[in-house]
């Protein structure tokens, strides 16, 4: 299994068929980082209760650094966790552009002549887009310099109609501005040590999907509160397919992996959102997922390098 | 330490009283009129001068359902709520702000009814669209306090409650454009 981009590093690749390998027998822990507050807090929590930590770290492009500054930036606390052995997954909650990026600007309405302009040169959409596709570029090539895979996670939540701005575009201008991003990074800027995941919202739709010509690994989210959320996961694969991995790549509760296999929702991986892991999951919930045999830990990963 | 939510969930019921008194120092600097009996027009008025959007608790919208929905049969009232509601759907994306103000109506009109948690959802999102942040996050609070656990309540939380809408560690922070 090789990733969309023929020329994809080798640690991309070897990560992306080790995801295939756990795909329907495994399931990766994941927890993302309160990149805005202390996110070591984050991981030592389960190291604290567990004793194992996540196998992947989620990350977000928004947060240039941490608070205090000494636990380092989305960039560098990626790598560190990398070279320990895990997986980064890096979101971005990007300003719509022209604006610049802040949480509140990633919710701001877009009007479709914005989505048509945000692909098209000239425009200050365009402009904008393309300054942030080069800050999400250099980031990556410093992680790629270091022999870093990443699953990049860029349009989280889409859906008709969702809470960001690429979800007000139509499902059209959705898959444009997808081809559009990744070409930038790739053919443009020469970013090659990515996964692309396809991240819908909790109402996956199969008009918002760029097809597997341009998705690696595709998944929806969910903050429901009874998992292990079969009916969203069959309606993923029903356009997915049985093949691709699909990915709970954001949730507030952890399904408990002996509900979720062998068919129920064969998740490829949890990511529990920032501060749910305390606020959204006893311990008692947490304890016995990262036990189970299904579950991924750090540890438990093999080098992709 | 880890940072919970910015908005933790309160653990212990508050009087509707203070809750919409709590709203109305937050997003207004004024007190409601919480409890006074006022025509439908003159919320909506309020509401058009840009004051709180109301999410009212059940107790205090039990006394408004009887002169809200005289003279409609049971079944008509749930009909016209149900299409009411789809259509405020609708209007979140198209005009917020006439979302805004038919969801406030609706929640008087109907007051504690099952499609509350989503007129307040709504509520949350027509705000939002209307760039009016710091409201949306009220409204938010409000409804996971009042409606918690419904899907609603939740994915209001999810997007409004956690990521602070603005922080030093972003990388626009400061700028109001990409082009600066």
């Amino acid at each position: 299994m090789t990733p969309v981009d023929p020329n994809a590093t080798p640690a991309a690749k070897k990560l992306l068929c080790y995801l295939y390998s756990q795909y329907k027998n495994h399931v990766l822990s994941g927890q993302q980082e309160t990149s805005w507050s202390s996110p070591v807090g984050d991981i030592d929590f389960y190291q604290t209760n567990t004793g194992k930590y996540p196998a992947i770290l989620g990350g977000d492009f928004l947060y240039l650094g941490t608070s205090p500054s000494s636990q380092g930036t989305t960039t560098s606390r990626a790598q560190a966790y990398w070279e320990a052995g895990g997986i980064p997954m890096i979101r971005y909650h990007m300003g719509a552009p022209p604006n610049a990026d802040s949480y509140e600007n990633s919710m701001l309405g877009y009007s479709s002549a914005q989505c048509n302009n945000v692909v098209t040169a000239g425009t200050s959409e365009n402009t904008s887009y393309k300054s942030k596709l080069d800050y999400v570029a250099g980031n990556l090539l410093t992680l790629q310099t270091a022999g870093v895979a990443v699953i990049l996670a860029l349009f989280h939540e889409t859906q008709q109609n969702g809470w960001f701005w690429w979800s007000k575009c139509s499902s059209s201008q959705f898959s444009a501005l997808y081809k559009y991003s990744y070409d930038y990074l790739v053919t443009t800027k020469g970013v090659h040590n990515v996964l692309r995941l396809m991240p819908f919202s909790g109402t996956p739709n199969a008009s918002f999907f760029p097809g597997k010509a341009q998705v690696d690994l595709a998944g929806p989210d969910t903050y429901a509160t009874n998992p292990p959320f079969g009916s969203m996961y069959s309606a993923t694969a029903a356009f997915i397919g049985s093949t691709m991995p699909i990915a709970l790549h954001e949730t507030g509760v952890i399904t408990q992996p002996s509900t979720m296999f062998p068919s129920a929702a064969p998740w490829l991986m949890w990511n529990v959102w920032a501060g749910y892991q305390k606020s959204n999951n006893t311990l008692a919930n947490i304890k016995s997922a990262y036990s189970s045999s299904y579950t991924v830990t750090r540890d438990e990963l093999p080098s992709f390098k | 330490m880890n940072r919970m939510p910015i908005f933790p969930r309160r653990k212990n019921s508050v009087s509707a009283l203070l809750w919409l008194a709590s709203v109305a120092v937050v997003l207004a600097g004024a007190a409601l009129l919480v409890g006074a009996r006022e025509p439908l027009n003159q919320s909506v008025a309020r509401l058009d001068s840009g004051e709180v959007p109301q999410l009212r608790s059940p107790q205090l919208n039990a006394q408004r359902s009887t002169i809200a929905n005289s003279g409609m049969t049971r079944q008509a009232a749930v009909e016209r709520e149900a299409s009411t509601t789809e259509r405020l759907h609708q209007l979140a994306e198209s005009d917020p702000a006439a979302a805004l103000r038919l969801a406030i109506a609706d929640n008087l009109r109907f007051p504690g009814s099952t499609d509350a948690p989503e007129r307040g959802w709504i509520i949350c999102r027509s705000l939002v669209n209307l760039r009016r942040f710091a409201e949306a996050v009220s409204a938010a609070r409000l409804l996971v306090e009042q409606y918690p656990d419904t899907p609603w309540a939740l994915d209001a939380e999810r997007h409004l409650l956690v990521n602070p809408m603005s922080d030093p560690s972003e990388r626009g922070y400061g700028h109001q454009s990409e082009l600066e």
